[in-house]
């Protein structure tokens, strides 16, 4: 994923071109619904919109109004070529996280983690595996209190509340509260199961698509750079 | 054989006088114990310190004659705890990676781990649904998996705290039968509940404790009908003249 980041950074059309068959297989591949996806992404591509814009478009109260409804609005072909490489470029981003997501669970994405920091000195990995396995566990649970917590204001009436800042007090510290008796209470169950730094390490193993794909990646990031 | 030796118990929270006191009891190796008491009454404390979850302010607790304090591992190993809500101790996305959560900590080969992973699942009836998010399952199902998650650990002794909460009638069910038949294979039971309608057929001794302390200890027929002057309702059954009668 960082290839593809700094790659797609650099890249061109032709680059681009490439990335996009790579990533668009794995999609493929692993059945991502594609449709289903473009619609929850929808927030998104409306960025794109915004982002477009305004890498294409520019105003210039110096030059002489042209004709139309926007006069001193003008989209030269070289920033529009621009709007068009940075959208294709976060594009490229979201769908290889897309792709990454769907096709790992959260364990290796833990055990891959944890191999990766590994290397580094001072650096707990194992702890912050495990956290970072945590946060991916709990956050649907986050979310789902979060709701519950909204329509238990809501039934006590919080919608007469005019005032912001005070709803935003009164449901963050309700949130908040239900996520720290929670943690408190996975933090007991942790404990008696036995928790502790010298655990067995996870259990890491490449297939070939694996191989494929990671073969594909330095091909393509190769073609780019060089 | 005495299992737990509980001796002298005793722990208050910081700034209150509740905990539990002077708690001073023993419980034999395959044993059904169920311990009712109001709310506050000092229940879930009072386990918490079978594992070293909370050290006492005096007293100690000695499984197989070694003071948790000492060991709190191998404590933590042979007093397998399933608590209230089963979804705060799941940690894994898939019912897999829940069970050998345990295990794993211990520092086991993973060929071992692999081994109690689908004994556990097997011995609750989740073999099926190793690969399952853990988020899709049923409160039933979760409190299986919560039970799985701790037999792979392979304990001596189970504790349930408060089984059946939040539970519908099929997932109380099914959750009894597991808990009656892992008593059937050996395991030594300790649960705390409200409702002895459930349990008190199955069990051969039963604590009451009230404001810190035990009050009354003894088999279920002695002592059920004085459970309602400390807060612990009678059985519906017993109310009309029937007898202790089993839930299922």
């Amino acid at each position: 994923m960082v290839m593809i980041g700094l790659a797609g950074s650099r890249a061109m059309f032709l680059d681009l071109s490439g990335w996009s068959m790579l990533v668009g297989s794995a999609l493929i591949v692993s059945r991502v619904p594609l449709g289903s996806t473009v619609k929850q992404l929808r927030i998104f591509f409306l960025f794109l919109v915004f982002v477009f814009l305004a890498r294409a478009l520019s105003l210039d109260f110096g030059k002489a109004a042209s004709a139309g409804p926007l006069p001193y609005l003008s989209a030269p072909r070289e920033a529009v070529v621009d709007g068009v490489l940075v959208c294709w470029r976060l594009v490229l981003v979201a769908m290889t996280g897309l792709a990454f997501t769907s096709t790992c669970s959260f364990a290796q994405i833990k055990a891959g983690l944890q191999w990766y920091l590994a290397p580094l000195p001072l650096v707990p990995e194992k702890r912050i595996a495990t956290m970072i396995g945590l946060i991916l566990r709990f956050i649907p649970r986050i979310i789902h209190q979060a709701s519950e917590t909204t329509q238990a204001h809501k039934a006590r009436c919080i919608d007469n509340r005019k005032n912001p800042l005070y709803r935003l007090k009164t449901f963050v510290f309700s949130l908040a509260r239900g996520i720290f008796r929670d943690a408190d209470r996975l933090a007991l169950a942790m404990a008696a199961r036995g928790y502790q730094e010298g655990r067995t390490d996870p259990h890491l193993a490449a297939t070939t698509q694996d191989r494929f794909v990671l073969t594909a990646v330095f091909v393509v990031f190769g073609l780019t750079f060089f | 054989m005495k299992f737990i030796e509980v001796e002298h118990l005793t722990y208050h929270y910081p700034d209150t006088k509740r905990g539990i006191e002077d708690i001073h009891l023993d419980i034999a190796a395959g044993g059904f114990v169920v311990l009712a008491g109001p709310n506050g009454s000092g229940k879930t404390t009072f386990l918490r310190h079978l594992n070293g979850l909370i050290l006492p302010d005096a007293g100690c607790v000695r499984i197989r004659g070694v003071s948790v304090s000492e060991n709190i591992l191998r404590a933590r190993r042979l007093v397998g705890m399933v608590f209230q809500h089963a979804d705060s101790q799941i940690v894994g996305e898939r019912v897999y990676d829940d069970v050998v959560f345990g295990p794993e900590n211990l520092g086991l080969a993973r060929e071992e781990i692999f081994r109690r992973a689908i004994a556990a699942l097997d011995a609750v009836g989740l073999g099926a649904l190793s690969d399952r998010r853990t988020d899709t399952l049923s409160g039933g199902e979760k409190r299986k998996l919560a039970i799985a998650g701790v037999l792979a650990m392979e304990p001596e002794i189970l504790v349930f705290d408060e089984p059946f909460s939040d539970l519908d009638y099929p997932g109380t069910r099914q959750v009894l039968e597991q808990i009656l038949s892992l008593h059937r294979q050996g395991y030594t039971i300790l649960m705390t509940t409200h409702d002895l309608e459930k349990v008190i057929f199955y069990a051969d001794r039963l604590l009451i404790m009230n404001e810190g302390r035990i009050v009354r200890d003894g088999t279920p027929s002695e002592i059920v009908g004085q459970v309602e002057k400390f807060g612990v309702r009678q059985p519906c059954a017993l109310r009309l003249g029937m007898g202790i009668v089993s839930w299922l």
